[in-house]
């Protein structure tokens, strides 16, 4: 069985990972020192990956949202180490307001942009595959052909191009990409545009 | 409890199996590993999931363009490289031929240039002042400072604010803005029109200008153009071919079958004129009308050909009642 589905990768590509910047730092200001915000992370993308179908999910960032924060609470249930912050606020963040909307399932030119420049980044025969693949099109079998090179080696590039890209765009990483304006935003942030919602 | 692996390292794991799954279809020892692999962490799924999904998004790439330079984007300071970009290929082309009038590149800014997509492509065009012009298959845009022509085809315009009004001019129509997120269709049989995704656009054309907020649509008409509303799901269907996907919702067979030839070369022809008049929804690749032809066959029992370059689609040999 392929792990991932298309479809289910697809998804967590629009509806999920440009709210992963607000997640972490959400988790950060709430977490016990024993556990990170990537664990949770993790283990909430598992939760997402197994489901059957997710087609019921209509509003993808609370959903997201509430798989972390019960698996804070289970956390500080077995831990019993009690950190009150994790459960005042969840409501504060109004998820129910932020619902997906057309552009946020879009890439738009500043996340193009920001692409463009992290594969400039990458070490020379690095990118040559990556850019071969992503922007060209071309198989990893298409690639060793064309640069000379075993398919071993090319799909080496290509893991080095993915853990680029989960280094600097998930993880630590404060940029996203891949859509929502606003994914960087804190939650102050999301306070002030549901003002400026009920302003227009 | 053994010592549990940092989440880093599940991340390099994760990377790894995204790539080799790129690679091509598993085999059975690979696959046995993985669910092995799966299985003994709980974290290890979801920094899969997120690994996959990061690298499917790069996907978005192929908008760069095929003849996307990497070294024109490096993070330095953006204004200098792209001067020195210029002059760049500016130089070259110099060296190349002096004739392709190419000269006037290095010596101003101030000329205009054109650009063009060949059929299929997708290609991204940011200007100097921040905007940026996506141009859809087909397309050719001319372009000076804020001031764009619209020659043929399909573009979607990301204006950055600026200055001076940025305007777009097509035949019988000029579209300015302050700030605003637009696509622009032209082509050859279809009227004119405008969709606005963010911001505003003023609408200039025969009946004197009119305002296009978001989420609106203007369509020149001969009698009387009209602007209205776009749902959500509509305005993400007509942005759709910026993923390289074409997306119908009840159009017809023939609709389809002459928006896929914007697209490819292949012909898409339908033979029976009820067949051509079916409506048809769902999201396609735009560079695959096989594809789309086949399911189309599937759900209308209808028999597929495909001859050289050309696509067949005709009614069962005996009439079907289903």
């Amino acid at each position: 069985m392929p792990a991932i589905s298309p479809e289910r990768s697809r998804w967590f590509a629009r509806q999920i990972l440009p709210h992963e910047p607000v997640l972490r730092a959400w988790l950060n200001r709430r977490l016990a020192s024993d556990l990170e915000a990537d664990d949770v992370i993790q283990e909430a993308y598992t939760i997402l990956a197994s489901k059957k179908s997710v087609d019921d999910i209509h509003n993808p960032k609370a959903y997201l949202f509430q798989t972390a924060y019960s698996l804070l609470v289970r956390h500080v249930q077995r831990s019993q180490i009690v950190s009150i912050r994790a459960v005042a606020d969840l409501e504060r963040l109004d998820l129910a307001a932020e619902v997906a909307t057309p552009e946020q399932v879009l890439i738009d030119r500043d996340e193009l942009h920001r692409l463009a420049e992290f594969i400039a980044d990458m070490p020379g025969k690095t990118q040559e595959a990556f850019v071969l693949r992503r922007v060209h099109g071309l198989s990893q079998r298409e690639i060793a052909e064309r640069m000379g090179v075993s398919e071993n080696t090319v799909e080496k590039h290509i893991v080095k191009g993915i853990r680029l890209l989960i280094n600097r765009f998930g993880r630590g990483g404060k940029h996203n990409l891949g859509a929502s304006k606003g994914g960087e935003a804190g939650i102050g942030d999301l306070d002030a545009r549901a003002r400026d919602k009920s302003d227009s | 409890m053994p010592e549990r692996e940092t989440s880093q390292t599940v991340d390099d794991a994760a990377a790894e199996w995204a790539g080799r799954i790129d690679r091509g279809p598993l085999s059975i020892e690979d696959e046995a590993a993985l669910e092995t692999w799966l299985r003994d962490d709980v974290r290890r799924l979801g920094a899969l999931a997120r690994a996959q999904a990061l690298f499917d998004s790069t996907d978005a790439a192929r908008a760069l363009g095929r003849d996307f330079e990497p070294a024109a984007f490096k993070p330095a300071t953006p204004a200098k490289t792209s001067r020195r970009q210029l002059i760049r290929w500016g130089g070259g082309a110099l060296a190349a031929s002096v004739a392709a009038g190419a000269a006037g590149l290095t010596l101003s800014s101030y000329a205009s240039r054109a650009y063009a997509s060949q059929r299929g492509e997708i290609r991204l065009i940011p200007l100097d002042d921040g905007s940026a012009i996506t141009l859809n298959t087909e397309t050719r845009v001319r372009v000076r400072e804020r001031r764009a022509q619209l020659l043929d085809g399909e573009a979607l315009f990301e204006v950055a604010p600026g200055q001076r009004p940025f305007v777009v001019s097509v035949p019988s129509l000029s579209i300015s803005t302050t700030t605003a997120a637009f696509v622009v269709r032209a082509i050859a049989g279809e009227p004119v029109s405008v969709l606005v995704r963010e911001g505003a656009v003023s609408v200039d054309g025969r009946d004197g200008p009119v305002r296009v907020g978001p989420n609106q649509t203007f369509a020149l008409a001969s009698k009387r153009s009209a602007v209205q509303p776009v749902d959500p799901a509509t305005l993400s269907r007509r942005l759709a071919w910026r993923e390289g996907k074409i997306a119908f919702e009840g159009e017809t067979m023939q609709a389809a079958a002459r928006e896929f030839a914007r697209y490819s070369d292949m012909r898409l022809i339908i033979d029976d004129p009820d067949l051509a008049r079916e409506p048809i929804s769902g999201l396609f690749a735009a560079n695959d009308p096989v594809s789309f032809a086949r399911s189309a066959s599937r759900s209308f029992g209808a028999r597929l050909t495909v001859e050289g370059r050309t696509v067949r689609l005709s009614r069962a040999m005996s009439p079907s009642q289903s």
